[in-house]
């Protein structure tokens, strides 16, 4: 399932919850009209007896999200502005707390399994309980283990205990607002920037065209032709700023902890990776690499975070470029970027390689490579490290698409101590052609 | 009267090279630079043959009707409060999604800024009442 990577802050808030409280916890938002789901697996462990028989033992783990998710879109999309006890369909009694930013509620806190004490609630809870037995075809065995657990076992809570509860998601909530405000002020700033270099741009591009039309119409010769030569650079390369800055604008800090919402949607792959290699060809040319693309299908549209996808794209390929080699064998100096669909069984992928002859990676880093701060042994031997951010970026993104990646690397002439020579290394990506992104009802499990 | 352009927008002087290839086909462009100055030609805005509207416009000093005004307000003005029924192109460097969301309930035409001369004369050719 694609997971919004922006999570880690808000992660490490729902964990500091449950380990303080006990309580499992469900974080939800709205993005795109789907209501998805933040949920630490350390909240399973937290669980009532009753909700783990419902979820593990009787197959209730959809119905329960589908119902969490209808909840939370309930107090999302009817703004609620305080925290509230809500009942779920098989009768357990939560406590759903909006997240608050700018007087609309971007998010919903949901957590505490117990049973009121007065007896209206009670009724309520076991009436639910009986339609969940229906919903969940439960055998008379299983509906008294469920009743019993329900009735038996569930904590009691009396309107003060509530109300004490109330007040502990109040302040757990407070944090994830100001998670969410810091969020939508670096968003907006980014927007500002890019308005503001779009604006620059902007008479230069308009010149640039007017310009060719105006040498278009003109016999000039000779000069006239370099002089449309010099426009259509210019014209490209401020094409390329504008295409890099609209796909990073919204990816904020992309190598560190805090990141943006992912945003699918259908995108033309074979486009994207030509807009990347577009934005790397000047730094090729610097290092004296010939920098080739060779795209099939030109056609396919693939569902993808544009800006965390192009960013990743952008990493591979300038890994490349930096990795290189650096001798004087011109046949070495070469980086080939591809693009093409490949069928496995039932599946589509559309593959994309970059593949460059450079620094290298050893046998026993193939793994390690795509950890957080790895760095490369090779690249340390050559002093030519980077941040060791990059790599784990691309996989956790291209993992968060369905698709896989994978490197090999291999010097060219095995004769020589390979950590010499400089080595072929080539780098897969696999992203799925149809990648499913929402289960049968509305929650998304996130990780 | 000839074809007109009611351009609303902080920043013409910086656009203003986009229009060329229209004033070469003889269109007016009328400028709009704040939104008192909408609001004070309403009129002529209202029967232009397309309005331009730049999505981002800036908040200004108390006084001159510019605090907390937008690209949105603007285009909600026009159509809720004047009923100006001029089809509108909307610009901006704005991601798409926050255009659409800022649009949302409004039909417009959306080009995403920087926009070439060719860009901009395609487009206001095709939604103009008067092309």
């Amino acid at each position: 399932m694609p997971s919004r990577t922006s999570h880690k802050p808000h992660e490490a808030v729902v964990n500091t919850f449950i380990q303080t409280t006990g309580y499992p916890i469900t974080l939800y938002e709205i993005e795109d009209e789907r209501v998805q789901q933040i949920f630490s697996p350390e909240s399973r462990q937290s669980y009532e007896t009753h909700c783990k028989l419902i979820q593990e033992s009787f197959g209730g783990r959809r119905e329960c999200e589908a119902d969490e998710a209808r909840r939370a879109r309930m107090v999302i999309e009817q703004n609620w502005q305080k925290p509230a006890v809500t009942i779920c369909y098989a009768g357990v009694y939560n406590v759903a707390v909006p997240v608050v930013v700018n007087d609309k509620v971007v998010a919903c806190f949901s957590f505490g399994e117990f049973l009121p004490t007065d007896a209206a609630n009670i009724a309520q809870a076991i009436e639910n309980h009986e339609e969940a037995v229906t919903i969940l075809k439960l055998k008379k065995g299983q509906s008294q283990e469920l009743r019993c657990a329900l009735l038996e076992h569930m904590k009691r809570r009396t309107e003060a205990e509530i109300e004490e509860l109330m007040d502990i998601a109040k302040g757990f909530a407070a944090l994830l607002t100001t998670l969410y405000e810091r969020e939508q002020a670096l968003e907006s700033h980014h927007e500002s920037l890019v308005h503001e270099i779009h604006t620059t741009l902007q008479p230069i591009l308009a010149e640039a065209e007017l310009l060719k039309l105006r040498m278009e119409k003109v016999a000039l010769g000779d000069l006239g032709q370099q002089g449309q030569l010099l426009v259509q650079d210019i014209q490209r390369r401020c094409q390329v700023i504008v295409n890099s800055t609209r796909h990073a604008s919204s990816v904020a800090y992309t190598m560190g902890d805090f990141l943006p919402r992912y945003q699918f949607r259908k995108v033309n792959i074979a486009q994207l990776l030509r807009e990347s290699c577009d934005l790397y060809d000047q730094l090729a040319k610097r290092r004296f690499i010939n920098l080739e693309l060779e795209i099939q299908e030109t056609s396919i549209e693939i569902e993808v975070s544009q800006n965390h996808f192009f960013v990743a794209l952008n990493n591979l390929i300038h890994n490349a470029i930096k990795y290189s080699y650096q001798g004087n064998e011109e046949k070495y100096r070469y980086v080939l970027v591809s693009g093409y669909p490949v069928i496995e069984g039932h599946q589509s992928f559309y593959r994309i390689k970059t593949q460059n002859y450079g620094i290298g990676i050893l046998p026993s880093e193939r793994v390690d490579i795509f950890k957080d701060g790895y760095q490369g042994e090779l690249t340390v031997r050559e002093s030519r490290t980077g941040t060791g951010k990059g790599l784990a970026f691309v996989k956790r993104t291209i993992e968060d698409h369905q698709g896989r990646i994978y490197v090999s690397s291999r010097p060219i002439d095995g004769n020589i101590s390979p950590d010499r020579t400089p080595h072929i290394t080539t780098f897969i990506i696999d992203i799925p052609y149809t990648q499913r992104f929402s289960p049968a009802g509305e929650a998304l499990r996130l990780f | 009267m000839g074809r007109t352009i009611a351009w609303i927008d902080d920043d013409i002087a910086m656009m203003w090279p986009v229009t060329e290839l229209l004033q070469d086909e003889g269109w007016d462009i009328l400028r709009f630079e704040s939104v008192k100055a909408v609001i004070d030609g309403i009129e002529r805005i209202r029967i232009a043959d397309v309005i331009l509207l730049d999505m981002i416009l800036p908040v200004g000093q108390d006084g001159d009707g510019m605090h907390e005004y937008g690209g949105k307000k603007v285009l909600q003005t026009l159509r809720d409060v004047y009923h100006v029924n001029t089809p509108v192109l909307v610009f901006s460097a704005l991601p798409d999604k926050v255009i659409e969301d800022m649009t949302f309930g409004y039909q417009v035409e959306r080009l995403a800024k920087p926009v070439l001369p060719s860009e901009l004369y395609r487009a206001v050719m095709r939604i103009s009442r008067n092309p």
